[in-house]
């Protein structure tokens, strides 16, 4: 187990190289320096090359900044930013099935912008999808999630009511039909 | 599965509503329609193809779609307009502006 005393913001910014495995155990300090955060979003953080990277750490990473109590509005709303808008791009589902426990992780902390809000309904949550891609059960979860969290305007939350409502029946059908 | 492809198309079309008569592929694939389809995400074509059959309404449904969309964000995303977009490169950005790539003279 490293020394995290010894890891500090300063010696970071320095240059300091640390370990993959040691990333996670350091953002899930309850006394982490919230300005480590915006290095690691920064990604300013020198890592050594040659320790095991594990799987899905980025997307560890980014859950554990999320449940952070110190976390800020302007740090959640860059990783949902960053979480939507990744190079390869092109198929909104393919986000979404990987990232959804960001985006509800985001959704939680109660400080997602107006702007990240409406693209996360407009993108994901409100619209139709394959269900090999998105299960509705998730858009559901999600959409509950937001009308609890957030002040929405009341045509806002009627419609989000409305879509919870159609996708709830979308997959007691889909029950029933498997029986 | 990506619907990319014309053929990508047409093998989902047929999953969803059956054997296509083999003398239809080449209309099916050549239709002026489906070029415009496969610029839409996947999901998205997925989606129109399961609540329509002929490729005209496919396609009018991908349009309804991003209409929907874009009415959402211009009801709900009060600042959306007054947002600058960046829609090509640096050189071009700057070119717009009336500005020399480098030094501002």
């Amino acid at each position: 187990m490293p020394d995290f005393s010894e890891i500090t913001y300063e010696s970071l910014i320095a240059g300091q190289v640390i370990r993959h495995e040691t990333i996670l155990d350091l953002v899930n300090l309850s006394s982490l320096d919230n300005r480590i955060i915006d290095l690691f979003l920064d990604n300013i953080i020198q890592i050594d090359p040659l320790s095991e990277q594990g799987t899905d750490l980025q997307r560890e990473i980014y859950l554990s900044c999320l449940f952070h109590r110190e976390v800020t509005e302007h740090q959640v709303n860059r990783i949902f930013e960053l979480v939507i808008e990744i190079d390869d791009y092109d198929e909104p589902t393919d986000i979404f099935s990987y990232w959804w426990e960001v985006m509800e992780a985001a959704i939680s902390t109660a400080k997602l912008s107006n702007r990240n809000l409406t693209t996360l309904l407009s993108t994901f949550l409100l619209q139709e999808h394959d269900e090999s891609e998105i299960l509705p059960e998730m858009q559901v979860r999600l959409l509950e999630k937001i009308r609890h969290t957030y002040p929405l305007e009341n045509t806002l939350s009627n419609e989000i009511l409305t879509t919870q409502n159609l996708l709830r029946q979308n997959f007691s059908l889909g029950e029933q039909r498997d029986g | 599965m990506n619907i990319k492809k014309p053929v990508d198309l047409l093998a989902f079309w047929q999953e969803i509503h059956g054997e296509l008569d083999t003398k239809w592929h080449k209309e099916f694939l050549k239709d002026k329609s489906v070029t415009e389809i496969l610029t839409h995400p996947t999901d998205n074509i997925k989606v129109a193809v399961r609540r329509n059959k002929r490729l005209v309404e496919i396609l009018s449904d991908l349009r309804n779609q991003v209409d929907k969309k874009e009415a959402f964000l211009d009801k709900y995303d009060k600042h959306r307009n007054s947002r600058k977009t960046y829609t090509g490169s640096k050189i071009e950005e700057r070119e717009r502006e009336g500005k020399r790539w480098g030094r501002t003279f």
